[in-house]
């Protein structure tokens, strides 16, 4: 039997969200600043290293340990939601369970921790810890309309202070990620097909240039590595993971300009990286076997190398970000029927 | 529900009851339609097609199915009656000289190519199959109409006039209601576009900043997503001017409610709908398929399309099916020589009544622009929804 079923009201399917993050992009960090300066706040507290009733400040423990307050605000709390610390009357917070003592100094708290192992926290610059992190938040919210950074839920999500989060936003910016507005305001997005099409402007102008002048110091058997993994992607395209596009797509446009002399061209190259963007979270959100005209493409020009023909080469690749450009702007045409994901909390949605 | 039956995915404009039963009828598969609203349709069409076997829309949002893989080549040869397409649907025109439109046209992207990509280039196979067209623009009451203005000169431009404030109404779709919205600002010169069917980041700003401050001052009425919202919206008198379709006219009519589907001077908002086969059909069922895609050409479902005002890419196979009456009435733009029905068969057209705008031919080389996708189709949507939630 037909039959006809009309269903307004039925929701929708949960959409898959558009953030996908990438995991195998975000390294292996530290453990959180947070947590080691619970861990040493928690242990100088137990060997009574700090004598009972003192009361501990956080401006003067971030001076101590050299970062911002911030960490040092949720190490505090969390020592005292386990009662091993509690709020002072008037501000900080008291060691063990006296009552309130004397405020320990800079000074009192310099010698109390010098005088133990030296404090394992802080080795890397706090903004390295952070970048992969915020860059992928950033990336993904692009397609999805105007961002705006609060910098302070911002400091408080990753527990770093303002110094660190501005290093951090500011390589963003570099890399043409992010935006300063009239109001000094940190903005991410929309990220419109003009800025893909710029990108891609740009990109075909200088690529084929540092391709060419890097390709030729490449040793041969790097490009039979590389054409060995899209022949393995190319056999099985149903199966190929994202993950083995993406390292094929890195290959041509990142790994093979490297030896480029002139590293101006190349940094020029690596703030127009805008293309790729979409085409990732276009790849996570829809189950699409890798594009073969594309792949066939990258299986060419890697011959060609192999052949020491690099001017047919270049010229491959000029007509191959020709094509790229058409399907990256398809593809962001297709995001547009995309809810908004949910974001990170420090990305506040303007429009 | 048996594993067989076709699953068809698509919108109340062209998956009527009295469709499915005369499918039911001519061909011996089961059928269940999933009807759902323009945007709602569009967003499962992309990310499920796991879900559906046909999908039934408009031709500009084949694109973006083909980009994300949704939908799969229709081998031309498999369809009986290809030969028999129009040329309004093969070249986007009537004949030489028509005004073609802003916009992409059905053509631009009907045939796969050697790359992969879809254009114009005919070839074996095909991204979907053409089925039913119309000019569309506005209706409203005649009778509530401000005195200021007359009926031979309408205007996209009503849409936003101040005579009509507080009266409109306006469909959320994106392609379809920003359409409406760019002709009515560029017939009031609130904007000036270079390309209508191509707007600027700038032209887009420009368009959605004056609509929210129109918005605001309490210019519209209320927002539709469906035939039966825009028809709600009629009659509860609460708007009396907007962009109501064809088949919600008819319903209207059905009602009492004399409403006129303008002929606006400045031309036609014209859009082509299509079949397209799912990329996850199973291989059992692409004869059932391609029976259901060549039912749509042979100009029976066409016949019940045009008692709502539609026109079928198979016009000559359509005649077939239409009284004498009917075929005058709704493609020859003559007077109706006696009273027509809607396709539920509820008297809509009184005897002696003229189709607004006139014949097929007169209505469709009137086109100024094509539902369509922009290239900032993404900015668009963000800044769309600004201005419905605004």
């Amino acid at each position: 039997m037909a039959s006809k079923t009309i269903r307004p009201e039925e929701p929708m399917a949960t959409v898959k969200s558009a953030v996908v993050p990438n995991e195998a992009a975000i390294p292996k960090k530290e453990p959180p600043l947070y947590l080691s300066i619970h861990e040493r706040l928690n242990e100088t507290i137990i060997k009574r290293s700090i004598p009972e009733g003192s009361i501990i400040k956080e401006g003067p423990l971030a001076s101590v340990f050299g970062v911002s307050r911030a960490p040092v605000r949720r190490a505090l709390q969390m020592l005292s939601e386990a009662r091993i610390i509690k709020p002072a009357k008037g501000q900080g917070f008291v060691v063990g369970k006296a009552t309130d003592g004397e405020i320990l100094s800079f000074q009192d708290l310099q010698s109390i921790f010098l005088d133990s192992e030296e404090l394992e926290v802080a080795r890397t610059p706090a903004w390295e810890n952070i970048y992969e992190s915020v860059r992928l938040d950033v990336t993904n919210c692009l397609p999805f309309g105007t961002f705006q950074i609060n910098e302070s839920i911002a400091c408080e999500h990753f527990s770093v202070g303002r110094t660190a989060l501005r290093e951090a936003l500011t390589k963003l910016q570099d890399h043409g990620l992010l935006e300063k507005s009239n109001r000094s305001h940190w903005i991410a997005g929309p990220l419109t097909a003009r800025d893909v099409h710029e990108s891609f402007e740009v990109r075909r102008l200088l690529e084929p240039e540092a391709f060419a002048q890097s390709v030729a110091s490449v040793e041969k058997a790097t490009f039979r590595v590389m054409l060995e993994k899209v022949a393995a992607v190319l056999r099985n395209l149903e199966e190929a993971p994202p993950e083995a596009v993406e390292d094929i797509e890195n290959d041509l446009h990142q790994v093979l300009l490297e030896n480029a002399k002139n590293r101006r061209l190349l940094e020029a190259i690596d703030r127009n990286q805008l293309p790729f963007i979409v085409n990732r979270i276009f790849r996570r959100n829809f189950g699409l076997k890798p594009d073969l005209p594309a792949l066939e493409d990258h299986a060419e020009i890697l011959s060609q190398l192999l052949k020491n023909r690099l001017d047919v080469a270049r010229t491959m690749l000029d007509a191959h970000l020709a094509k790229a450009e058409k399907n990256t702007l398809a593809k962001l045409r297709v995001l547009s029927t995309l809810p908004k994901p949910v974001t990170a909390p420090y990305l506040i949605n303007v429009h | 529900m048996s594993d067989q039956t076709l699953r068809v995915l698509g919108t109340s404009v062209t998956l009527l009851d009295v469709v499915q039963d005369l499918a039911r009828r001519d061909l011996d598969i089961d059928i269940e339609f999933d009807v759902r609203g323009g945007v709602e349709a569009q967003q499962k069409g992309i990310l499920r097609p796991d879900d559906y076997d046909i999908y039934d829309q408009w031709f500009h949002s084949i694109d973006l199915l083909w980009t994300a893989g949704a939908i799969q080549p229709i081998q031309c040869d498999r369809l009986e009656f290809w030969e028999d397409i129009g040329n309004l649907t093969k070249f986007g025109s009537l004949n030489n000289g028509s005004n073609l439109g802003a916009g992409n046209r059905p053509m631009d992207i009907q045939f796969v190519q050697e790359d992969g990509s879809l254009g114009s280039h005919p070839m074996p196979r095909i991204s979907a199959v053409p089925t039913a067209y119309n000019a569309d623009s506005f209706s409203y009451e005649p009778k509530l109409m401000p005195t200021t203005l007359e009926v031979g000169s309408e205007s996209w431009g009503w849409l936003l006039s101040r005579e009509w404030r507080g009266k409109v109404g306006l469909n959320t779709d994106p392609s379809i209601g920003i359409a409406d919205m760019i002709l009515a600002a560029q017939a009031m010169d609130l904007v000036e576009f270079e390309d209508v069917g191509n707007l600027s980041i700038e032209e887009i700003d420009a368009l959605v900043d004056e609509l929210i401050l129109l918005k605001k001052a309490g210019h519209f009425a209320g927002f539709w997503s469906t035939v039966k919202d825009s028809v709600d919206f009629m009659l509860k008198r609460k708007g009396r001017i907007g962009g109501i379709w064809s088949p919600a006219a008819s319903k209207l009519r059905a009602r009492d409610v004399p409403v006129r589907i303008a002929a606006p001077i400045e031309g036609y908002r014209a859009w082509h709908s299509c079949l397209c086969l799912s990329s996850r059909l199973p291989p059992e069922k692409a004869d059932a398929a391609y029976q259901y895609l060549n039912w749509w050409l042979s100009g029976r479902p066409g016949a019940v399309l045009a008692r709502q005002g539609y026109y079928s890419s198979t016009p000559n196979k359509t005649k077939t099916n239409l009284s004498n009456a009917e075929w005058d009435y709704w493609y020859a733009g003559k007077p109706a020589s006696e009273d027509l029905s809607d396709p539920q068969g509820r008297k809509i057209i009184k005897k002696g009544a003229v189709r607004e705008g006139g014949s097929h031919q007169d209505r469709m080389s009137n086109i100024v622009m094509w539902n369509t996708l922009m290239d900032e189709q993404n900015y668009l949507v963000r800044r769309w929804s600004e201005l419905l939630t605004a």
